[in-house]
């Protein structure tokens, strides 16, 4: 396995090794010397083991999606500049990652790997309010989705192909992009999940807006619900139910 | 070709063997991307149902249709 090793690592603001073809980065990658690392991107490559990076108050970008890293996602609560933290196409598992405290946060993507457990309660209380992009589809998560009210940024919320069962709460208007099917939502859920929608009130630059609730698990709607389905459609949303 | 072009999608309803998808004839952004779920969808914009996911990738191929990957674009 060809190996990369630079002679004054401490001044690389920037790292880049993502693949575009059959020919890929595999084994270990130590970012320990990278102390004025900003940006580490390895998309797409067979990385199996990332060390050192995790504790760097500098990083700002994370992106080592379609790689095959492995075992739980290191604790992240030192990358306390981070913006975007993209791990998606691993091997991961255990638990959603602490990201309490990362106020610069935009974007997590955590989807398709093979992570259990419940997610926080709610994102408000997390201290992430410039969170707008918050994806943790294909797992095998359980429990409720958080409460998003008081997430006055967040605008895509990728939840689907996971084992939620429940929802209480809100969403702010700003959220048009929800795809939450082939879960186990129950009918109270999807319900809740549908009036939050309504009582957000978003009537403007309809143009992609999304509920998606259908697929295998999900409870249909009930009455209410199919009510609130009109009253939505009829503000230009798009929404799929069982 | 026998796909079905539906503009007033109200409470449609699909089946586990109808392969279907949404879009925005506007942006032409895909929505929804092809699949088999069953589901009641409202909307304003297009459902195109179809026998085959084929047929459906033709029609977006044919009508440009944009496949937005939202798992992972950046804004």
């Amino acid at each position: 396995m060809p190996s990369i090793s630079l002679t004054n690592p401490k001044n690389i603001t920037s790292l880049k090794f993502n693949s575009i073809s059959a020919s890929k980065l595999g084994g270990s990658v130590d970012l320990t010397k990278y102390t004025s690392l900003k940006k580490f991107e390895c998309n797409n490559n067979d990385i199996t083991e990332i060390t050192g990076g995790y504790d760097n108050p500098n990083i700002e970008i994370w992106l080592v999606s379609h790689n095959k890293l492995s075992g739980s996602i290191p604790d992240i609560s030192g990358m306390t500049s981070l913006q975007r933290f993209w791990v998606m196409d691993n091997e991961y598992t255990g638990p959603f990652p602490d990201i309490s405290g990362l106020s610069d946060l935009g974007i997590i993507n955590v989807g398709d790997n093979n992570l259990t457990g419940t997610l926080p309660a709610n994102l408000l209380s997390l201290g992430t309010p410039n969170l707008f992009r918050f994806n943790v589809y294909q797992n095998s998560f359980t429990g409720a989705i958080p409460d998003c009210t008081g997430m006055n940024n967040l605008q895509y919320v990728l939840v689907d192909n996971n084992e939620f069962t429940d929802f209480t709460g809100g969403v702010e208007p700003s959220l048009y992009f929800f795809r939450a099917y082939n879960n186990n939502f129950t009918q109270t859920a999807v319900d809740n999940i549908l009036q939050a929608f309504v009582d957000a009130n978003r009537t403007t630059n309809m143009g992609n807006a999304l509920i998606n609730l259908e697929g295998s698990g999900n409870a249909p709607p009930s009455a209410a619900g199919i009510a609130n389905v009109n009253t939505l459609e009829a503000r230009g949303w798009s929404v799929a139910t069982n | 070709m026998s796909y079905q072009l539906i503009t007033e999608v109200n409470r449609t309803q699909t089946s586990d063997t109808d392969w279907w998808f949404l879009y925005n004839d506007e942006t032409k952004d895909v929505l929804i991307e092809p699949n088999q779920r069953r589901s009641y969808v409202s909307s304003p914009h297009i459902m195109v149902i179809g026998d085959t996911e084929e047929e459906l990738l033709t029609y977006i191929e044919d009508n440009d249709l944009i496949v937005s990957d939202f798992d992972e674009d950046e804004l």
